[in-house]
């Protein structure tokens, strides 16, 4: 009940505070006044009655006390806490049952009351957070209402502003095609305007050429004319013949009768041409629907036997009419005729086809759906077998082409010729060529050996037959020598000072020292430098040109030499070059020839030969 | 391939006879003619001025020098050299002139193309044919030499008038449906007449022989229309080139498009070989160090050697930027060529001046791209094989074939620019003409000698 009291309104607690300072007892105060505002009003309330109960009957005040409570439980509809009054005069009695009954009925009620109160407490509990939930959640609620509307807003805007924009646009483009129109009105007039004002300058400049023509020609203009030493005789070695006003028309029937020969002629080609191809085409058709009943008639007896397919009945449909058209040796008839049969025929015969392939098809997409078959595996392990054997078969092909080449190589190192060209016929026809070539190539230079040798034979004899003239000279010139010393002592004191230099060195030196000034024989090959003249020499056979390619001859041969050097290997393997190379090749053959013109040609070949020798040393 | 001395020259006039046998070329006022295969000066003959154009009658027995600026054309024949013809068209004035196809009559234009005059060199007779239209090829004749087809122009309307050559008698006139006729031109079997109209209108029209209207073909309206027609050598395709870029072949029996040729900048199609020319560092060859100082090594920048690589896919080539402001624009098909045995069409897309397309016409597709390190001035397809020369006005002269392509030096004292290329009738040579000097190239047959032929081979081989 404190808890009840404090809960009071402050207003209320002062009051009884101000009450309490009259009155002596301060715990009692509120009850006491209670019971004198309920004795006043004599409406208490049922709490109250109950709080101040124990002040609520004294000992004086029983009969009151009691005859109120009474009152009080019947208003409640209790049942009456007085006997049953036999006389109106009587005095009622206390019935101390239903007193009993009713104090009892009374706390049951209040204990019910108390729960009912703890429910509705807990109840207002749950509600009350229920509620905060709810006003939270209300919250959050009108925030996002909140930015959805104002989103919603911006959205609207940007659509406004888009609309407005595609206005414009609209409104652009409307303006553009109306420039369009009007641009395109004007390019017309244009045109029309510029077409008028260019046939009405056609037609002055037309005026003017008549004019210009009229002028020029009625000038009797003396210029125009043609001399001629005589006239010449026409190419078809026809006379021209006069033309006369009669002749005229049958020349222009006779040309037009050769005009429409030419174009007769074209067309027949052309249709000559045509019917080739038609030809053509029809027995490719032809060839095709043969094909396709070979093709299909096997299948014929397949679907029979299965009886569940019904291209059984249409092949021999098919099948009757090919052999009527055969009959009929339609390939002669005209196109009409034949056309619709041979195309429906065909085109029967392509659906059969067509159908056939994708049942076909089908079967293969069920077979490789059951999986791979064993006559598969055991086909794939044949054929690697069967590779690895060729490859063995290849391996031992290779080692026999090779011995085989071992061997002929020996023979036709060792063989004569008869042997070798027997065995050449084994070689392949570019292989043989080589070998001629390097046969002859070989024979060349043997001979140019031979004849090489033959010089520096030659050379060495003529050099010894010098070496003892010159022997022979020297001594009867040191003769003379020792001679005049005696006599000119100071003149000739160089000289001897100049042999005596020598005469410690090797007579070959001595020989070229004194050989360049005094010599001019022909013979220069004993001579400064052998290496260089035998070039010359050997070069001299294989030049075609030799007057006026003699001077240049040393300066070609040092440049060619270099650049054959660059080709040769080139030549001789002709299928591994590249292109690069040959195009260097190209422009390195073309720079020799840039001097000296259509001479290139053989300025190469000559090069060539001259490459040849050079290696063999 | 050898290359013979260097010759004089000027105005690039420099023929080959008909018969393949002379060789007529031209210094200031002197012509000369030459024999092919020995060089050597056969006949001088001097006229009286500056040589402007000269052209080989067709039997090889004549030769016509115009001088334009005297309105002068003067004959020379081969076998009398002291017989001399002057046909002087006094103040009308001379513009162009030509042989008939029969070698004995000379058609000569006069200024302002007044009129053709007609002079024959069998009899006194000249004719005259009146408003011969002024265009870019307006005159033509059949490959038999039997007929002439020539535009006109009257009363503002084209027509085209087809003479018999033999008597020069009009067979036929009609109008054709052009607004302003640009050309025309034979199929080789001389019975089509293609005729197209100015560039401001993509139109083609095809007659007959007789005059009846065959076909017209237009690909597209408004934009700037054809630059180049050809007829292939079987008269089977017209190729049109258009300034769009792109090359349209119609056929012979509908005359409709079969397939139209874009010029990509980019090839993406690995099945394209592109080759690029590429500058060959100068290697430290042995032929260079030897004994006389290598001019090679003092020349300029134009003699450097080249050789063709092959480019990976993809290849971007290089685009010029058209001025869109001036006139007749480098844009569009600009060059047209079929080989002689119809396996190939060359083409050239000025803004991208540096490539020479060649198509399979077989496959109809594109076969092979050439990219050059300067613009393609011209290209000639060998008449006997499937070979392409093309020179770019360098020192180079390249060469191509279904088997591979070569860039082959000119050799020669200093620059020798080759702006200009004309095949032999054998295609076993070519006359190479720079500004004032030309020379010929001499390529080796199977059956010749030491390398060339089997350097060209592998050249194929590796390249293919």
């Amino acid at each position: 009940m404190g808890d009840w009291m404090t809960v009071t309104d402050p207003g209320l607690s002062s009051e009884s505070k101000n009450i309490s300072q009259y009155t002596s007892e301060t715990k009692m105060s509120p009850s006491s006044l209670y019971s004198q505002q309920v004795l006043c009003s004599s409406i208490p309330l049922s709490k109250n009655v109950h709080s101040f109960f124990s002040a609520f009957c004294t000992e004086q005040n029983i009969e009151q006390s009691i005859s109120y409570l009474d009152q009080e439980l019947t208003t409640f509809g209790f049942p009456s806490l007085y006997e049953e009054s036999k006389g109106k005069e009587t005095k009622r009695e206390l019935n101390i049952v239903a007193v009993l009954n009713c104090m009892n009925e009374l706390l049951v009620l209040q204990r019910k009351n108390l729960l009912a109160q703890e429910n509705v407490e807990t109840q207002n509990l749950k509600l009350g957070s229920d509620m905060d939930h709810l006003q939270s959640c209300y919250a959050k609620l009108k925030e996002q209402l909140e930015t959805s509307r104002r989103e919603m807003i911006g959205l609207q805007e940007r659509d406004r502003q888009l609309q407005c924009k595609n206005r414009n646009l609209h409104q652009l483009l409307k303006n553009e095609k109306d420039e369009v129109q009007k641009l395109q009105n004007i390019i017309a007039s244009r045109a029309t305007q510029y077409n008028h004002d260019m046939k009405r300058k056609e037609r002055e400049y037309n005026k003017l050429k008549e004019r210009l023509h009229q002028l020029v020609m009625n000038k009797k203009d003396k210029k125009i004319a043609m001399e001629v030493l005589n006239y010449v005789g026409r190419a078809d070695g026809k006379r021209g013949s006069w033309r006369t006003g009669k002749t005229e028309a049958s020349f222009f029937l006779r040309n037009e009768d050769e005009m429409y020969k030419i174009l007769l002629n074209d067309y027949e080609y052309r249709q000559k041409q045509i019917l080739m191809e038609n030809a053509e085409l029809k027995k490719v058709l032809q060839q095709m629907k043969k094909e396709m009943i070979s093709l299909l008639s096997p299948q014929k007896q397949k679907p029979r036997e299965r009886a569940d397919d019904s291209t059984g009945t249409v092949l021999s449909d098919v099948d009757e009419d090919a052999g009527e058209l055969s009959r009929e040796s339609m390939w002669d008839l005209s196109c009409e005729t034949v056309r619709e049969q041979l195309t429906n025929s065909i085109r029967k015969q392509w659906r059969i086809l067509k159908s056939h392939v994708e049942k076909l098809d089908n079967q293969v997409s069920k077979v490789h759906l059951e999986g791979f078959n064993d006559e598969d595996v055991i086909s794939r392990q044949d054929h690697e077998q069967e590779t690895e054997k060729l490859e063995l078969e290849i391996q031992q092909c290779k080692e026999m082409i090779k011995t085989q080449q071992q061997l002929l190589q020996q023979l036709a190192t060792t063989c004569d010729d008869d042997t070798t060209s027997l065995l050449r016929d084994c070689y392949l026809l570019e292989e043989k060529e080589r070998l001629k070539e390097e046969w002859s190539l070989f024979k060349e230079q043997k001979k140019n050996f031979e004849k090489e040798r033959r010089n520096f034979t030659e050379a060495a004899i003529r050099l010894g037959l010098e070496r003892k003239a010159f022997e022979e000279e020297r001594a009867s010139w040191l003769k003379q020598q020792f001679l005049n010393m005696t006599t000119f002592d100071h003149q000739n004191s160089e000289n001897v000072k100049l042999f005596s230099a020598f005469s410690g060195s090797s007579e070959q030196d001595n020989l070229t020292v004194h050989s360049r000034p005094r010599q001019k024989k022909p013979h220069s090959v004993s001579s400064g430098s052998p290496v260089c003249t035998s070039k010359l020499t050997k070069s001299l056979p294989a030049s075609p040109c030799t007057s006026d390619f003699c001077p240049t001859r040393s300066c070609v041969s040092e440049h060619s030499s270099i650049s054959v050097l660059n080709i040769t290997p080139e030549e001789t393997k002709p299928n591994q070059v590249g292109r690069e190379c040959t195009n260097q090749k190209w422009s390195v053959a073309s720079r020799p020839g840039s001097r000296e013109g259509c001479y290139s040609g053989c300025s190469l070949t000559y090069t060539n030969s001259h490459l040849e020798k050079d290696d063999l040393p | 391939m050898n290359f013979s001395e260097v010759f004089k020259l000027s105005s690039l006039l420099c023929k080959f006879s008909p018969d393949g046998k002379y060789l007529a070329s031209c210094v200031q006022y002197r012509l000369v003619v030459r024999d092919v295969n020995t060089l050597q000066i056969l006949q001088l003959y001097t006229c009286l001025d500056q040589i402007q154009h000269i052209e080989w009658s067709a039997d090889s027995l004549f030769i016509l020098c115009a001088l334009y600026k005297r309105g002068l054309v003067q004959v020379w024949s081969l076998e009398q050299p002291e017989w001399h013809c002057r046909i002087d068209e006094g103040s009308a004035g001379l513009v162009a002139s030509c042989w008939s196809p029969d070698g004995r009559h000379i058609l000569n234009t006069t200024e302002f193309h007044l009129r053709i005059t007609v002079w024959s060199l069998c009899t006194k007779s000249v004719s005259y044919i009146k408003y011969p239209k002024a265009c870019q090829q307006g005159m033509t004749f059949t490959r038999d030499g039997h007929y002439m087809a020539l535009a006109e122009r009257r009363d503002c309307k084209d027509y085209v008038s087809i003479f018999v050559c033999s008597d020069w008698q009009l067979l036929r006139h009609f109008d054709t449906d052009t607004q302003d006729l640009a050309g025309i031109e034979w199929a080789p079997n001389g019975c089509v007449l293609a005729v197209w109209d100015t560039c401001l209108e993509y139109k083609v029209l095809l007659y007959s022989l007789d005059g009846r209207p065959l076909s017209a073909y237009s690909a597209y309206e408004w934009s700037l229309g054809i630059k180049s027609v050809a007829w292939s050598p079987s008269s089977q395709f017209l190729a049109v080139g258009s300034y769009d870029g792109k090359v349209r072949i119609l056929n012979h029996v509908t005359w409709k498009m079969i397939t139209e040729f874009g010029h990509p900048a980019t090839i993406t199609n690995p099945k394209i070989v592109v080759y690029k020319e590429a500058e060959k560092s100068p290697q430290l060859a042995l032929g260079r160090l030897a004994f006389p100082p290598p001019r090679a090594a003092a020349s300029p920048l134009g003699t450097m050697e080249s050789k063709y690589e092959i480019a990976s896919v993809p290849v971007a080539l290089q685009t010029l930027k058209p001025v869109a402001d001036r006139a007749n624009p480098k844009i569009g098909i600009g060059v047209l060529a079929f080989s002689p045995d119809n396996y190939f069409l060359a083409t050239r897309n000025d803004n991208i001046p540096n490539a020479v397309w060649i198509w399979d016409i077989q496959k109809l597709r594109l076969f092979v791209v050439l990219e050059q390190l300067s613009p393609v001035r011209s290209f000639q397809w060998d008449p006997q094989r499937p070979r392409l020369a093309i020179c770019t006005g360098g020192s180079k002269v390249y060469l191509w074939s279904p088997a591979g392509c070569v860039s082959v030096q000119v050799p020669g004292e200093g620059d020798f620019q080759v702006l200009s290329l004309c095949w032999h009738l054998n295609g076993d040579s070519l006359a190479l003409l720079s500004k004032d000097h030309f020379c010929l190239c001499f390529l080796e047959t199977e059956e010749g000698s030491v390398q060339p032929p089997d350097s060209w081979a592998t050249t194929g081989r590796t390249c293919a």
